[in-house]
């Protein structure tokens, strides 16, 4: 699958109904998600300082909903929740494999892929590699 | 018409020169070849090596052993050389401070004072007084937030928390109040409980301002002239930190020991001088340049220096055959240094910046063993062997095939063990001089002052330019270049800082700068290199005068080191010298020069 091309991503998003700016995060797309693990990614995110938005979008697997999330976030990386599975993808390597994947490994993996997932944006150096 | 090989064997590589010597006094040179040395230099294992590259340089030039008439072969004298560091200072605390702790996501912002109470005290806890909480890996941080909300809800007065695990800006943003949070804090469950502490957090992009002065802690703390002076140390590790935790306890300070590192004796023909090796490179340096010739040097037992130059007097004795009493150091390079050491009562895993003293020493010997590995060669060959001669001799014949010298020609044999010096002047005379203190000793300082404790990870950032990876398919190169990537490199590669290796990039897993590890690699040549060049040179120059020798070629392994010539043509241009990697025969660059001075030695005869 080709890389996508950085193709324009109108700055508004439309909220309940209203267009309003985007402001720079990551995006989160959930779709039946479990919420603890929602919970520990978005922890990972807030302790490094990055903002972050969730969004519940139709789909059917946590590499499709984080491919939509980098596809519409202004900080180019997205998380996909789709039940018990989490993954992260940057708009740049979309055609890969996702950058990190979570399959049920333990609490701090996800706390760690949160952190990450920011780290991204902060071009910091991983975590629990 | 003769074919005439010389062959020089090295301490790393064996070269081979290959050339036909017409009968008019014609040289003609048919090539070269180069392999790894087999076997410890100056031992017969060194004959297999030798017969590998001849037979490789003479396939090149379409013939085989049959063809040769004559085998030149360097009369080595050895030179085993060895390093070793002693710190000589110490920095202990006790249970006052987290010096060099400087986690990278601290909570909320300001200063606060208080007694240290952990928090499942807090419900229990009497109403006067200011506390600084500490939240240990068993709290959850929604639920350390909502314990300390509460506190605040029964007028309890806290003023800053203590967390071990990265979670500072979880639980500060949800505190009711905005108080600084250090956090990262591994060995929490040393915190000294009920003593005054001081938490400051800086905001982003700042460094805190009060733990980092010495009046401050003085203020906080209540400190007379003495005690200030006493914790002045904590102050200065402290300086440019984001955030810090300073506690008061009734004994608690940081010393700064000076670690006895014993002495070293260095017997000159009519005096012994002894020197503290705590005393600093300078004070050494000085000592041993006072020494018109050196006889031995010796160091005090049971010292990491002392160990080294018993111990590179015992390799030498195996090689040889003599007894290590009767080998002699004749050279040594001491150097000043910084380490991170791992400060001992360190409440965070953290380290300091000790002093230390990096020491290189050097043994050479008359004794030429070269004879029985010249008879088994001769008879594995069937070709005459002849010793034909010293090293540094050949070495400057060769150097002299460099398009561009004239005498008196420096040759500096830059290796792995040692620095060796040769000058050739108009009138045929050669002084040489063999120093301390070479490659080894470069690898050494850049992994000790970089903390790496990995010797591999050092001689590759020794050999190879560094580059930062800033996204996943871009790196900026030393110069500020950026090179692209099709596909995007791996995760654990981001955002560090590589190694360019000839096998790939290389992760530096320590969280340093390009610019510092650029800046200790450079240095670490150039107090170790230039040091020696600049002491050989003043050796064996004519009068002591620098400037009387106006060309200096590099040869040896460290001369194709990507950045030591440089270097050296910065320093010695100051002097008028011309410095630069030798080119041997227009072809070889800085190699293969002893091997055709051998060859080119055939003339003479």
């Amino acid at each position: 699958m080709p890389l996508l091309q950085d193709s324009y991503c109108p700055p508004f998003q439309n909220r309940g109904g209203r267009m309003e700016m985007k402001k720079p995060a990551i995006e989160i797309c959930i779709h039946q998600g479990v919420e603890a693990l929602l919970c520990e990614v978005l922890a990972g995110i807030e302790e490094e300082g990055v903002p972050f938005q969730v969004t519940e979008i139709q789909e059917t697997s946590a590499a499709a909903l984080a491919r939509k999330g980098a596809e519409q976030s202004l900080l180019q990386v997205g998380i996909g929740i789709y039940r018990d599975q989490v993954c992260v993808q940057y708009r740049g390597a979309i055609a890969q494999k996702p950058l990190f994947e979570y399959i049920g490994q333990e609490d701090t993996f996800l706390r760690n892929l949160g952190s990450n997932a920011a780290r991204i944006v902060k071009k910091k150096t991983f975590k629990g590699l | 018409m003769k074919v005439i090989a010389g062959v020089d064997i090295g301490n790393s590589t064996t070269e081979v020169c290959l050339a036909r010597l017409h009968d008019d006094k014609r040289l003609e040179f048919l090539g070269s070849a180069l392999t790894v040395t087999t076997g410890m230099k100056g031992t017969v294992d060194n004959v297999k090596g030798v017969v590998t590259a001849l037979k490789e340089a003479l396939e090149k030039a379409g013939l085989d052993l049959t063809d040769l008439d004559m085998i030149r072969l360097n009369e080595a004298a050895p030179v085993i050389g060895d390093t070793a560091m002693e710190t000589i200072t110490e920095t202990i605390i006790t249970e006052s401070t987290m010096i060099g702790h400087d986690p990278s996501t601290p909570g909320g912002m300001g200063l606060g004072i208080g007694e240290v109470i952990p928090i499942k005290e807090l419900a229990h806890c009497n109403k006067k007084g200011s506390y600084v909480v500490l939240v240990d890996s068993s709290w959850n941080f929604e639920h350390a937030a909502v314990e300390i909300n509460k506190a605040f809800s029964e007028n309890l007065l806290i003023t800053g928390v203590i967390v071990q695990k990265d979670e500072g800006v979880l639980i500060s943003n949800r505190l009711v109040k905005r108080l600084p949070v250090v956090d990262e804090v591994k060995y929490i469950d040393r915190v000294p409980l009920h003593c005054q502490a001081a938490v400051e957090v800086a905001d982003t992009g700042q460094s805190i301002q009060v733990l980092s002065n010495p009046y401050g802690i003085a203020s906080i703390f209540h400190l007379d002239a003495a005690q200030t002076r006493r914790i002045a140390p904590i102050a200065k590790s402290l300086v440019g930190n984001r955030s810090a935790v300073v506690i008061r306890t009734p004994e608690g300070e940081v010393k700064e020991r000076i670690l006895p590192a014993g002495t070293v004796h260095i017997r000159g023909e009519e005096e012994i001088v002894s020197v503290a090796v705590d005393a600093g490179a300078e004070v050494i340096m000085q000592a041993v340049e006072g020494f018109q010739t050196i006889q031995d040097i010796q160091g005090e037992k049971d010292t990491n220096v002392g160990n080294m130059l018993k111990q590179v007097k015992e390799s030498m004795a195996e090689l040889t055959g003599e007894s290590a009493d009767s080998i002699r150091i004749r050279d040594m390079l001491a150097v000043d240094t910084e380490i991170p050491i791992r400060v001992q009562g360190g409440l965070a895993g953290e380290k300091c910046m000790e002093k230390a003293v990096g020491i290189a020493a050097m043994v050479q010997t008359d004794k030429l063993p070269m004879q029985k590995v010249a008879e088994r060669l001769q008879k594995e060959t069937g070709v005459y062997v002849k010793i034909a001669g010293i090293e540094a001799v050949m070495a400057s014949l060769g150097a002299m095939t460099t398009p561009g010298v004239t005498l008196p020609l420096a040759v500096l044999d830059l290796g792995g063990g040692s620095t060796d010096a040769a000058i050739l002047e108009k009138n045929g005379i050669v002084r040489t001089v063999h120093l301390a203190g070479a490659g080894e000793l470069v690898t050494m300082l850049i992994n000790l002052e970089l903390g790496l404790e990995e010797r591999f990870m050092a001689e590759q950032i020794k050999r190879f330019p560094l580059a930062k990876v800033e996204s996943l398919y871009q790196i900026r190169l030393e110069n500020g270049s950026i090179q692209f990537f099709d596909s995007p490199l791996e995760r654990r590669l981001f955002a560090r800082v590589v190694v360019l290796t000839d096998k790939g990039m290389l992760p530096i897993e320590k969280e340093l700068t390009l610019e510092k590890i650029a800046a200790v690699r450079k240095e670490a040549k150039k107090k170790v290199f230039l040091q020696n060049i600049l002491r050989a040179l003043k050796i064996t120059a004519p009068e002591g005068e620098l400037r009387r020798i106006p060309n200096v070629v590099l040869v040896g392994g460290s001369a194709l080191d990507f950045e030591i010539p440089q270097l050296a043509l910065e320093e010695l241009l100051k002097y008028k010298v011309v410095a630069g990697r030798a080119n041997i025969r227009k072809v070889e660059g800085p190699r293969n020069a002893v091997a055709t001075g051998l060859v080119l030695s055939s003339l003479s005869e």
